[in-house]
């Protein structure tokens, strides 16, 4: 875990790699600093490997990263103790039919047919082997109402299933695999690494519900106030430059990314050897909510009309 | 020297050690034989080596002291504000009229739902988190407090009229006297309080101490970890409240409520 103690080490340690001719390269000026906020996932690396490899002070943004357990809570911090957050399309797609003024500053992760991140596994035990088995079931979900559980409902609905006649419980990822081998569920709404380990034990894949959203579909973003975001469009290009320079980072030494994840979610090293890694990438369109906005409105969790434009920061 | 030691093996309970060591046996046991493996119900031997490894790391230190820290700052302030809001409720009718309805529709409102409201006006900070603590242990303290002053007899307080005492006089010669064996009764429960509140608070709130500490090792896949944080919090219940009553015996040798467990 981040202590105040290695945080500090890590500020003095990357204050001494990264001479003030370079932090200061932005015009002289001193690092903009911003908050932000992540959960402990691999979705988030590029943010810790801008962090741990200096990249986001080469922009000028001394960033703070606060690790929080659910980023559904952050959204009320934004503008106030936080400037920047994790997110899901869905939580900004909420956060705006609840009348907060939020918007997408820049994308993270996509999910893809060739990089699927989420799958629906049932178990093995329970005879079911597609979607459309699902009516009367129990299944596992990280969040009602998360990202992850729209785009089952949206799978359920297009496979002639009504949603209402499932059994969803919440519980974390980490103890799907227990919940299915227990057969206290007859699915869960996984992803990697937890994907990878049930297949492994056998358990069956029923498909990746969230490519029936788009393909590819943003799986998630990064969030901030929109009157933050709109005062400040240059520290948001930084940002945004930070993130696609990790991301290359990333690409070109997986060794060292890899390194940086285990340091921050100290998940053990055959997960860390192991684990798929999503596919990053910065751009969040219009588009990219709109697939969202459209898949809870078909879903008939969205009420409200929403312009998708005005969700994302132009 | 020779009493501390005679009162220690007095207070050494050998049945109830060999209940607690047969039932982690059995624990093991049925761990390492049952056919199915549950990933997240490790053996209390996985448990105690990952406990083990957190305290020599250090780590599981630096938690216990926050998530301490924080449940006994909440304590003290939930202490006082409980005691003072106690004898405002007991002897201000003006102060029951005005406040008593809200105070009972608050009291039943778990703490935890309060944790994003908390957050809204605090962020994730250990402000949230004591925030959070004070408003779930201020109760059995508040209650008890009017529960004492209720019961003082009023012939005593009769006695105080004649005898012509002042409002300060009477407060410091029979109304705290009087209510301190009950607000103190409430206040140990308190403390019980404030150490659950606080690992949860920070499980949600405050990524901090302890509980922090369960979600990480949850995230990281250690359940032995997870399990761990867990024995840490409860013998940090234990070690509290042994704490407390140590001191309350201290303090107030004449109060026997005090002194029993």
């Amino acid at each position: 875990m981040l202590t105040r103690r290695t945080a500090i080490a890590g500020m003095l340690g990357t204050a001494a790699a990264y001479p003030a001719s370079r932090v200061l390269a932005q015009g002289g000026a001193a690092p903009v600093k911003i908050r932000v906020a992540s959960v402990i996932s691999a979705a988030w690396l590029p943010l810790w490997v801008a962090k741990d490899k200096g990249i986001f002070l080469q922009h000028g943004l001394d960033v703070e990263i606060m690790t929080v357990q659910n980023l559904s809570t952050t959204i009320g911090a934004l503008g106030r103790q936080l400037d920047i957050s994790g997110a899901t399309a869905i939580d900004i797609v909420k956060a705006a039919a609840g009348g907060l003024d939020v918007v997408g500053v820049s994308g993270n992760t996509f999910e893809t047919a060739a990089n699927q991140q989420m799958r629906l596994i049932a178990n093995s035990q329970s005879g079911i082997t597609s979607i459309g088995q699902l009516h009367g079931k129990t299944v596992g979900t990280p969040s009602i109402n998360g990202v992850v559980h729209i785009a089952t409902l949206l799978g359920l609905k297009r496979a002639g299933v009504d949603p209402k006649g499932v059994r969803f419980l919440e519980m974390t990822f980490a103890n799907m695999a227990d919940q299915l081998k227990a057969q206290r569920v007859d699915a869960v709404e996984a992803v990697e690494p937890f994907v990878s380990a049930m297949k492994k034990a056998g358990q069956i894949d029923l498909g990746d519900p969230m490519l029936q959203v788009a393909d590819p579909v943003t799986l998630t973003c990064w969030m901030a106030n929109g009157a933050w975001a709109r005062a400040n469009p240059d520290v948001i290009a930084r940002w945004i430059a930070a993130l696609d320079e990790a991301r290359a980072f990333i690409a070109a030494h997986p060794k060292d990314a890899r390194e940086i994840l285990a340091k921050w979610t100290r998940l053990p090293g055959e997960v860390i050897e192991s684990i798929v890694l999503p596919t990053y990438g910065t751009s969040l369109t219009a588009k990219d909510v709109a697939a969202w906005v459209e898949a809870t409105r078909e879903t008939g969790q969205l009420g409200t009309a929403l312009n998708a434009s005005s969700l994302v920061l132009k | 020297m020779r009493s501390m030691l005679s009162r220690a093996a007095a207070a050494f309970n050998a049945p109830a050690l060999a209940t607690a060591v047969a039932l982690l046996g059995l624990w093991e046991v049925g761990v390492r034989t049952a056919t199915t493996r549950f990933e997240f119900l490790p053996a209390p031997s996985e448990i105690g080596e990952a406990l083990y490894g957190a305290i020599r790391s250090g780590q599981i230190i630096g938690d216990s002291m926050h998530t301490v820290a924080c449940a006994v700052a909440g304590w003290i302030v939930a202490s006082a504000l409980g005691a003072a809001i106690g004898l405002a409720l007991a002897f201000s009718p003006m102060v029951r009229r005005f406040f008593g309805t809200s105070l009972e529709l608050l009291r039943p409102l778990p703490a935890v739902a309060f944790v994003p409201v908390a957050v809204l006006l605090f962020g994730f900070t250990v402000t949230t988190e004591i925030t959070v603590i004070v408003f779930a242990s201020v109760w059995p303290v508040i209650v008890n407090t009017v529960a004492g002053a209720k019961a003082i007899h009023p012939r005593l307080l009769d006695t105080a009229a004649t005898l012509h005492l002042s409002r300060m006089q009477r407060l410091g010669k029979i109304v705290l006297p009087a209510v301190l064996p009950s607000a103190m009764v409430g206040a140990r429960v308190a403390l019980g309080l404030a150490l659950v509140v606080a690992v949860i608070a920070e499980m949600v709130g405050n990524p901090a101490g302890l509980g922090w500490g369960v979600v990480t090792a949850q995230e990281a896949l250690q359940p032995g970890l997870m399990f761990g944080y867990l024995v840490a919090t409860g013998a940090l219940g234990v070690l509290l409240n042994a704490c407390l009553r140590a001191s309350f015996a201290r303090l107030f040798p004449g109060i026997r409520e005090l002194a029993q467990s």
